[in-house]
């Protein structure tokens, strides 16, 4: 849970000496921030094919052969995928899951906990807090976790032989719900989707070589398409998808066109309540955001990389890239920022402030409602804000040491 | 006097292809003329028109081909001859075409045919042969007659985002792996998985983690003395081969290019740096992106070929020893013609090596190296044929006289080495990488030095 | 109708009406092409770039530039050759402008008739040439319909008419007959047939330049 309220938002500014681990390991690997900033980590390199994980300069008891993907949960608990004995585990705050497996990556981590895709013996599965999936597959991909702890993925149930297209086109790949199958045979299946609750999941498939539907559970839509992009529950349990017929892109919700228009690439679905959002291409080369197919103003030339909603759902934000640079837009209007590297952003609970990182001319800048702040720093992590939308915390580091601020945002804008 | 390679044979036009067969045993002449017809009235558009309207017949694209010349000016290989085999045969019988017609038009639009595009610079028009040909293997396509091992590469592409049914897991192994061996150069070499914010994005093809792994070592030792600040993907769009761009699945070949892309905005890095291949340049800089809308390249793609101009150029690699022996040099078409690279490509060699010969012709008109296109993805039942086919290719490198040929391109490398071992050439292939990790002073670059 | 008013009307007013089908012709079929263009790939628009366009095309102009065209002098010699007098010939021919000084009361300068007959000999030579290609050459053998054999008889036949008429050899009249129906013929039949070519090959060129330069950073000759 991030319980933001208990953060510390009084001190102005903490320290942690970063330049001293370079001395007291052979090397540290990227530096890794707590979402409260209280606590930063690196994987470091304590001797020959020896790594230990370094939290605020102490390291974990146990020392790994190899380890990788490290990150903080929204808990601000610290994971890794650490191996010993050529056994793989994942590391929470320093204490192995007893589950170990022949090989684990694709590490996600949410509210609910942890996952992973897992190998045993060249079996495939996903592991959820510690508990595997009790059938394994012959491969996985396309994993997802969603907020209530339920792991989904894409699963090849029967082998095949080298070359054999025959078998590949009658469908080996199946969606597999927590472990159990939850979806016919498919020659392809991708991009899962849970609904809110966890108890249906919704997937873009390949019926053959070159029909495309969309899947619900164990069925599917009768309509086929050309082509079709992840689908998306809305709040009334509803299934949207961009699909592609006659060489151009629609909207459909439950099998049904939803979207008059047509449009050459819908991409980024997002929706919220009633409302739905789509990154489009209406001329070739150019993008915009059509939100319940009514097109925004802007237009770019090279991508719309993410597009959201605030929770409520007043606030539609777009990562963009025009010529060379990277911008935001919300609710329509261009901040400006010509940033060479741009992060999502965040939203304040009273939707007036959204503060984001950027990257110019190899400096880090905080962004504060498309204000770039004028100090640059060697690296920014995420920022976030109070709850009370007066603070920021801005974590950064600076010349080696890295820095815990609170900044008061009347100060900032 | 010209050489001319002995072993030559005539094309078997009767090889057997299992996809090819198994997907004209499912035809009936009714779902034949239907999606003929179709993907000419819904798919195409004024460009063919003017093509087919315009060609004059002249038969001045006949002298680009490579595979016209080795086989002895047989006027079946000419590129307008190919079209009229294949692309007009369709035309001109309104979609009816029987099952052997089909066959034969399999054939020629998919191993018979690089889409090299050197015949459009010999064309008067400029007419775009390549995707008239590429038009074909579309309505193969949908017909579901594409050569098996083709298919199957692209039914890899399709399942699990690389092109060599590379599982996730054996993908990371394999980086981490390197990783660990490469540390024998540098103790603290790293190949940074997923690194967030890293400046370039460094893909390569999945024979790379496949077969070749010992490039993804090369690489990261380049990379690290060069202190650049890069990443490689752990999750799938980490391979940028395409071999569906050419089997004309441009849904999937649009999928492919949007997992790439997808993953360098997810690691919102600057640059995508790819190795040493031509096909996947061509798909990431020129084809998927288009299929996709995105006009040009969303993120910057740089070739290996400019990347390491780049470092030898800024001092980032310093050389110790020039390569002695006497190379020559293969323009991979999807990087000269494809991107212009080929004068880079000489002052490369010129910074790494000590005698250089020109391969003749070169730059953008050099020959395909025959492997191209997809051609050797159709895989064995056509490797004679392809050997035969690139008859041409085997006599411009002997001509060199070289001892080296550089070929930065993985379709090229493995083409040029099966043709410099079916005609008897004692040659070796190598990569840019290879020379730079040879050649290469192993210590680490320091900022303003 | 008598053969004078015959005469009369294909020196008259056939000739207004082949030059209007000409013209309306081309400005239509480019109309249309530019917005079937629009309507099918108006992605070509969004690489097209003048400079390169221009580039490709002066490149292509240009004799024995391209490397297509030093691979194949022969027959590019005669190709310009016959493609340049196709237009200079009936152009500055004198009794084609004193014509049209008679009519319309506009002229230019011309090229003396002894001249005039050595070139149209040399066109018929190219139109000879270009046909023995077709028979001989292997290559172009196998591609060539009976269609590509009318194309060069009909670009042929208004300089074998004018050639024959000019000798005044066989019967004058009748040749001479031939000659404006068979110039008449050609005119019209460009906007409709391979003759476009001269229309649309700068089109093509234009875009294949602007693809090999603007998007590729390669030369494309």
């Amino acid at each position: 849970m991030r319980d933001i309220e208990k953060w510390d938002w009084e001190t102005s500014e903490k320290e942690i000496l970063v330049n001293k681990w370079i001395n007291d390991y052979n090397w540290i690997e990227e530096i890794k921030v707590s979402q409260d900033g209280e606590n930063i980590a690196s994987i470091v390199s304590t001797g020959e094919a020896e790594f230990g994980i370094c939290v605020n300069g102490e390291l974990w008891d146990e020392s790994f052969e190899k380890a990788w993907s490290l990150q903080f949960t929204p808990s601000q608990k610290l994971v890794s995928l650490v191996s010993n004995d050529e056994e793989w585990a994942v590391c929470i705050d320093g204490n192995s899951w007893e589950s170990k497996f022949d090989y684990i990556w694709d590490l996600k981590v949410n509210s609910k906990g942890v996952g992973a895709s897992v190998q045993v013996d060249g079996k495939y599965g996903m592991v959820v807090n510690g508990i595997a999936w009790g059938d394994l597959f012959e491969n996985i991909s396309g994993t997802v976790l969603n907020e209530n702890g339920d792991s989904a993925a894409v699963v090849q149930v029967d082998p095949i032989s080298q070359a054999d297209i025959e078998r590949y086109n009658n469908g080996i790949y199946s969606v597999s719900v927590n472990g159990i199958l939850a979806s016919e045979k498919h020659t392809n299946i991708w991009d899962i989707s849970f609904n809110s609750t966890g108890s249906e999941v919704a997937y873009s498939i390949r019926k053959n070589r070159t029909d495309y539907s969309i899947g619900r559970n164990k069925s599917i839509w009768d309509n086929t398409f050309q082509c079709s992009w992840k689908p998306v529950f809305t709040n009334n349990n509803e299934v949207i998808a961009p699909v592609r017929k006659g060489g151009k892109w629609y909207l459909y919700k439950d099998d049904k066109q939803l979207w008059k228009n047509n449009y050459l690439q819908l991409l980024n679905l997002a929706v919220s309540g009633d409302n739905i959002s789509v990154a489009i291409s209406d001329s070739y080369g150019k993008w915009s955001v059509s939100e319940n197919d009514i097109k925004w103003d802007f237009r770019c030339d090279k991508i719309i990389s993410d597009l959201f909603y605030s929770d409520s759902g007043k606030t539609l934000i777009a990562l963009f890239k025009n010529n060379k640079y990277w911008d935001i837009a919300v609710n329509n209007k261009i901040w400006g920022l010509k940033a060479d590297k741009l992060w999502k952003p965040h939203i304040s609970d009273n939707e007036e402030i959204i503060t984001t990182r950027m990257e110019k001319d190899g400096k880090y800048y905080l962004v504060v409602n498309g204000n770039v702040h004028n100090e640059g720093f060697e690296m920014i992590f995420e920022p976030e804000i109070s709850s009370d939308s007066s603070k920021i915390l801005l974590k950064v580091l600076d010349m080696g040491v890295y820095k815990r601020k609170i900044l008061p945002l009347d100060q900032l804008l | 006097m010209q050489e001319t390679s002995t072993k030559d044979s005539e094309t078997d036009t009767k090889v057997i292809d299992e996809g090819v067969e198994k997907g004209l045993k499912g035809l009936t002449p009714e779902k034949i003329e239907l999606v003929i017809n179709q993907v000419l009235k819904n798919e195409t558009g004024a460009r063919l028109k003017l093509y087919i309207d315009t060609c004059m017949r002249c038969s001045l694209c006949a002298d680009a081909c490579s595979f016209f010349l080795s086989n002895d000016r047989a006027p079946e290989f000419s590129p307008a001859g190919k079209v009229k085999q294949t692309l007009h045969e369709m035309i001109r019988l309104k979609g009816k075409v029987s099952k052997d017609t089909l066959r034969n038009i399999v054939r020629i639009a998919h191993t018979e045919c690089n889409v090299c595009k050197r015949c459009s610079m010999y064309c008067p028009f400029g007419i775009d042969i390549a995707y008239m040909i590429l038009l074909v293997r579309r309505i193969c396509h949908k017909l579901e007659i594409t050569p098996l091992y083709i298919q199957d590469t692209v039914n890899s592409h399709a399942a699990t985002m690389n092109q060599m049914w590379v599982k996730e897991d054996e993908w990371i192994d394999t980086l981490q792996w390197q990783e660990e061996d490469a540390r024998e150069e540098f103790e603290n070499l790293r190949i940074p998985l997923d690194k967030d914010g890293a400046d370039i994005m460094y893909s390569v093809i999945a024979p790379e983690p496949k077969f070749q792994a010992g490039l993804i070592y090369q690489s990261a030792v380049i990379h690290h003395a060069a202190d650049i600040n890069w990443t490689m993907p752990s999750f799938p769009g980490w391979d940028n081969s395409n071999m569906a761009m050419f089997t004309g699945d441009y849904e999937i070949s649009g999928r492919i290019a949007k997992a790439h892309y997808e993953a360098a905005t997810k690691l919102h890095v600057k640059k995508i740096v790819m190795g040493e291949c031509g096909h996947a340049f061509r798909s990431v800089f020129d084809v998927g992106n288009r299929w996709m809308g995105w006009a040009m390249p969303p993120v910057d793609v740089i070739h290996a070929i400019e990347f390491y101009h780049y470092l030898l150029t800024s001092g980032r690699i310093k050389i110790k020893d020039k390569f002695k022996e006497t190379v020559t040099l293969h323009d991979p078409c999807n990087i000269s013609r494809g991107r212009g690279l080929h004068d880079k490509a000489r002052e490369l060699v010129d910074m790494l090596c000590e005698s250089f010969i020109e391969m003749t012709p070169n730059k953008e008109h050099n020959y395909c190296c025959g492997a191209g296109g997809g051609a050797i993805n159709c895989g064995p039942p056509w490797k004679i044929n392809r050997m035969v086919n690139n008859r041409e290719k085997a006599d411009q490198i002997k001509r060199t006289g070289a001892k080296v040929l550089i070929a930065p391109c993985h379709n090229c490398h493995s083409g040029l080495e099966d043709i410099l071992h079916y005609y008897d050439q004692d040659m070796e292939v190598k990569f840019f990488g290879d020379l730079i990790f040879n050649a290469m002073d192993k210590t680490i670059y320091k900022g303003g030095e | 109708m008598n053969m004078h008013t015959f005469i009369d009307f294909i020196m008259g007013e056939m000739v207004i009406v082949s030059f209007v089908i000409f013209i309306a012709g081309t400005c239509g079929r480019l109309l249309w092409t530019f917005i079937h263009i629009n309507k099918t790939e108006n992605f070509i628009f969004s690489y097209l770039s003048f400079k390169y366009s221009l580039r490709s095309i002066l490149a292509w102009l240009t004799p024995f530039l391209p490397v297509s065209s030093r691979k194949k002098p022969f027959f590019y010699s005669i190709s310009y050759t016959f493609h340049i007098l196709l237009f200079i010939v009936p152009i500055f021919l004198l009794s084609h402008i004193t014509l049209f000084e008679e009519y319309l009361n506009w002229s230019w300068i011309s090229i003396n008739d002894t001249s005039a007959d050595i070139l149209t000999i040399i066109v018929i030579l190219c139109t000879l040439f270009f046909v023995t290609r077709r028979v001989v050459v292997k290559e172009v053998k196998y591609i060539t319909r009976t269609s590509d054999f009318v194309f060069i008889i009909i670009a042929s036949l208004p300089f074998i008419t004018g050639f024959l008429a000019y000798h005044q050899l066989f019967a004058y009249k009748i040749i001479m007959i031939a000659h404006v129906i068979s110039g008449e013929i050609m005119l019209i039949l460009i906007p409709f047939t391979r003759f476009f070519h001269m229309f649309i090959a700068p089109i093509i060129r234009a875009y294949t330049g602007s693809e090999f330069g603007n998007v590729r950073g390669a030369k494309d000759w």
